[in-house]
């Protein structure tokens, strides 16, 4: 990787037009950190009125919302199915993905693309065809209903980071297990899970961040009485603009960011890059 | 002779279920939350009052609103799509050719850190920035260049730029994982066969980034064509794209066929779109993912 | 056939087995017996079958046709997990996750088998692999040669009726390889298990084997003790995969240990078996069985083509009148020195140590 770096500095691009790529390529980075850089900004100012630079300097929109039942209520709803939904899809997807990648069956490119098809439909019609269902199922507000929708959309997520994981380890290893004597559930939980511990982990990952995410889904799927933190932006967007919005935004960012730094400490950011 | 001897052929093959089962829960619940539902959609559209009927189609066809709208997300998309690659190009190719390596994990950082936002977030920054007393509009009355706010958001333009903040992360990440396969001794082998470094560029680099240019086109056109947040808080009420026709019939008007009919549309594109993306894909067979990712 | 219920000599048999790739044979009939004790290697070229027939023994492939036993019972439908054999792979494939001890530990954990038992067998076969201060350390942080050794100690420390190995020093460098064969064939006396030996090196086929299967294109072509292999091929592919031969075209005159084979125009001697007087035959002779000599109505007619000096031996390329070549080696430097470039000289061979072989 780095050689090829270095063979780009050397002969791909010369002079001019290195810095000329180099200096647009800053300026996007920075364009795609400003907005978020004035989000945060805004959080902090002192009026009720959104401004940037911020006026002032205080936490009372924190703390707002921290007083307010309905962003606490969506806050704690989002963090609920996005856990949920990451573990489920973990537990489903695994074992999924090691059969995709392991065995040879009639119809197994098929199932390879049907596992990873939720990702290719666009997530407003797969919300809509959900809300259909569940409507004549008669949960379209339970939790469960969100809880499912939210596991199909992320587990693509897990199966596809879970695959690669599994792609890249020696199936002799497998073999050898049992060689010596290990039925297939030992196998799974002795051997494969503990070397594909990375991209169980960022598949989980990722399938969270899917889920927290989300709005499209989310916004046809309101549990009885809430909704994810999103949405509840989402809505209260729609008619008013206050700072304990762009606060409650600001945590959303920091969740993120924390994420990032997980993401990068466990498995290298750049692993996020097939998201 | 013992137990050996004659056996038939294939005696031995074990069931399909036998070695594919732990697929099957996760099968199962694709098939019902997923398949079952789209699936679902057609039936719906092509229903009213219980009664089979073309109607839906016949007065999406017919009525000129309709294919404004469309029309509307086409135009959305593809400029947005087309400002994506501009801007997400040079981020790509100074990703992978030119940071140095020390400082490509921040850069990989930044290009990611947005993703872990959601939509609603990001263009709440944009009604900060583009707003009546957002930044821009009080940095130019500050500076005496205007007397009065302009009018930037609810039109177009900020659907655009919303979409192309929430696009590009996708488009860099499609052509840096192209560009990172293309041997840089090419490049080499250009500048040594006499080409120069502009030359190069257009007859070398990005030919050969080509299919990964193609397929984050694809992928940054059919995620602008279906997207709902962006439009609807960046757009206003009177520049409506499909997919806020789509959740204004299911949520608010509650004619459910209708919406189930221009999600169909939606669907379709999409689909054709997606199909386009895989030929690409796999025509140039762009190695480094693995079986079945070519998918996304 | 043994008796039942009698100690049997046949630890390992295979009897018409076959196994299809798509519409290729990977192995065609094969029967193979293996004693009790026995060190019995698959000697071929790679794709030749006897990697599959290796891992149909352990249970990792599904023979179509055939039945395979081990210690007298049927495991054609036994899982691997299950069969009381042990594979060493290639590339080892040591549990990367694990230290030592545990990948060690890990077939007799997957016994049930108390603590103290484990602990004790693991740190014993560790101790015979010469790994006792390695128990600690991961996979990754060791040589080629102690992988190959934890890989060995890890199916060894199951007691397996039988240890299949899958070319296991073929990663490793030729001097190291060289010193794990004897090892390993000491290790194999003292444990006293047969081994199942899958590999393409004609040399640790002889340094190490009690029997040699030498295999081409599924098949066995010839199953025997090393010697008895190289000093009489059945085939001229056999006589070529082990050691090096030369192989002259012919007529066969008379037949018997004292056959006569007509090459260009003389009168050779052979053995002949499995011909008949006017059939074409093949004889094969080793390089080293190849005599100088001067005049003679068993003197095939030769020029010298190139002479070579291998430091304890000496090679000569030869070309007969009839165009076919060949190749003379010897260990009197004294012989070489008298052979010049172009010079036109006389072979010929004892009749026990040339051989019709089949085509």
């Amino acid at each position: 990787m780095s050689a090829l770096s270095r063979a780009g500095r050397r002969a791909g691009i010369g002079g001019i037009g290195r810095w000329l790529i180099t200096l647009v390529a800053w300026l996007v980075l920075l364009g795609l950190l400003a907005p978020l850089v004035v989000l945060v900004g805004a959080s902090f100012s002192e009026v009720d009125y959104v401004r940037f630079p911020p006026q002032g300097f205080s936490l009372r929109w924190y703390a707002a919302f921290f007083r307010d039942p309905v962003f606490v209520g969506s806050l704690l709803l989002s963090t609920q199915i996005a856990f949920a939904a990451a573990a489920l899809a973990t537990v489903l997807g695994f074992p999924a993905a090691y059969v995709l990648v392991r065995r040879r069956f009639p119809g197994r490119r098929l199932a390879w693309s049907l596992f990873l098809s939720p990702l290719l439909v666009p997530q407003i019609i797969l919300g809509v065809a959900l809300l259909q269902l569940f409507s004549v199922l008669g949960f379209a507000t339970s939790f469960a209903g969100l809880l499912i929708a939210h596991v199909v959309a992320v587990m693509p997520y897990v199966i596809r980071t879970v695959g690669a994981a599994l792609v890249s380890i020696d199936p002799r290893v497998e073999e050898a297990a049992a060689d010596l004597g290990a039925n297939r559930l030992e196998m799974m939980a002795l051997v494969v899970a503990p070397m594909v511990k990375g991209g169980l982990l960022a598949g989980a990952l990722f399938a969270f961040i899917m889920s927290w995410v989300n709005v499209e889904i989310s916004i046809f799927l309101s549990v009885t009485g809430g909704y994810t933190l999103p949405v509840v932006l989402f809505n209260f967007m729609e008619y008013s603009m206050t700072t304990v919005i762009v606060a409650a935004a600001s945590i959303a960012i920091y969740v993120a960011l924390l994420l990032v730094v997980l993401i990068d400490s466990i498995v290298g950011i750049h692993t996020a890059s097939k998201l | 002779m013992t137990a050996a001897a004659a056996m038939a052929p294939g005696r031995r093959r074990r069931g399909v279920l036998r070695e594919t089962w732990p697929l099957l829960p996760a099968m199962v619940l694709l098939l019902l939350v997923f398949v079952l539902p789209l699936l679902l959609i057609l039936p719906e559209s092509f229903t009213v009052d219980g009664k089979p009927t073309l109607a839906v189609y016949e007065s999406i066809v017919g009525d000129g609103y309709y294919w404004s709208v469309i029309g509307r997300s086409f135009w959305i998309s593809i400029l947005s799509t087309l400002v994506c690659l501009v801007l997400g190009f040079p981020v790509a190719y100074y990703l992978v050719r030119l940071v140095a390596p020390s400082r490509k994990r921040w850069v990989y950082m930044i290009v990611i850190a947005p993703l872990f936002t959601s939509a609603v977030i990001r263009s709440l920054a944009w009604l900060v920035i583009l707003g009546r007393r957002g930044i821009v509009n009080e940095g130019l009355l500050g500076l005496g260049l205007i007397d009065a706010p302009l009018r930037l958001l609810y039109n177009e333009t900020a659907v655009v730029t919303g979409l192309v903040y929430i696009m590009i992360p996708f488009m860099v990440l499609t052509i840096a994982a192209v560009l990172e396969n293309v041997d840089g001794s090419l490049e080499e082998a250009a500048r040594d066969l006499g080409a120069g470094a502009f030359g190069t560029f257009c007859r070398v680099t990005f030919p050969l980034t080509l299919p990964g240019v193609l397929a984050g086109s694809f992928l940054v056109f059919a995620l602008c064509l279906s997207s709902y947040v962006t439009p609807a808080l960046l757009g206003g009420g009177r520049n409506k794209v499909m997919a806020m026709l789509i959740f204004e019939q299911f949520m608010r008007v509650f004619n459910w066929p209708l919406g189930a009919g221009i999600a169909c549309v939606l669907l379709a594109v999409t689909l054709l779109i997606i199909w386009g993306y895989n030929r690409v894909l796999s025509r140039r067979a762009v190695g480094s993912r693995g079986e079945g990712e070519a998918m996304l | 056939m043994p008796q039942r219920g009698e100690m049997s000599e046949t630890i390992v048999r295979l009897e018409g087995v076959s196994k299809r790739y798509g519409a290729a044979d990977a192995v065609r009939d094969v029967s193979l017996v293996v004693r009790r004790g026995e060190f019995v290697s698959l000697l071929g070229p790679s794709g030749c079958g006897k990697s599959t027939i290796l891992r149909m023994i352990g249970g990792f492939e599904q023979p179509d046709a055939g039945a395979i036993e081990i210690d007298g019972a049927d495991v054609v439908d036994v899982p691997p997990n299950r069969r009381p054999v042990n594979l060493v792979f290639q590339s080892y494939a040591l549990f990367p996750h694990l230290s030592v001890f545990d990948n060690v530990a890990f077939g007799l954990r997957r016994k049930r088998l108390p603590r103290s038992e484990v602990g004790e067998r693991t740190r014993r076969f560790l101790a015979l692999a010469g790994l006792e201060s390695f128990g600690d350390r991961y996979p990754a942080q060791l040589s080629g040669g102690q992988q190959q050794r934890v890989a060995l100690a890890r199916a060894l420390v199951n007691q397996p009726k039988v240890l299949l190995l899958d070319e296991p020093l073929g990663a490793l460098d030729l001097k190291l390889r060289k010193r794990m064969q004897v090892e390993l064939k000491q290790l194999q006396r003292e444990v006293g298990i047969s081994f199942i030996y899958v590999t393409h090196d004609q040399d640790e086929a002889l340094a190490l084997s009690d029997r040699i299967a030498v295999m081409n294109q599924g098949t066995i072509l010839q199953y025997d003790a090393g010697r008895e292999i190289y000093d009489r091929p059945r085939t001229e592919f056999v006589a070529n995969f082990l050691g090096e031969a030369n192989v002259l075209r012919g007529r066969v005159l008379a037949t018997g240990p004292a056959g006569i084979v007509e090459i260009a125009g003389k009168s050779m001697p052979a053995t002949v078996d499995g011909a008949r007087p006017g059939d074409a035959a093949s004889v094969a002779i080793r390089p080293e069985s190849l005599e100088l000599r001067a005049e003679g109505a068993d003197v095939l007619p030769c020029v010298v083509e190139d002479r070579v000096f291998l430091g304890s031996s000496f090679v000569v390329y030869l070309r007969t009148a009839a165009g076919e070549p060949l190749m003379l080696r010897g260990f009197d430097r004294r012989q070489l020195d008298g052979l010049r470039t172009g010079e036109a000289v006389g072979v010929t061979w004892r009749a026990d140590l040339a051989h019709v072989v089949a085509p």
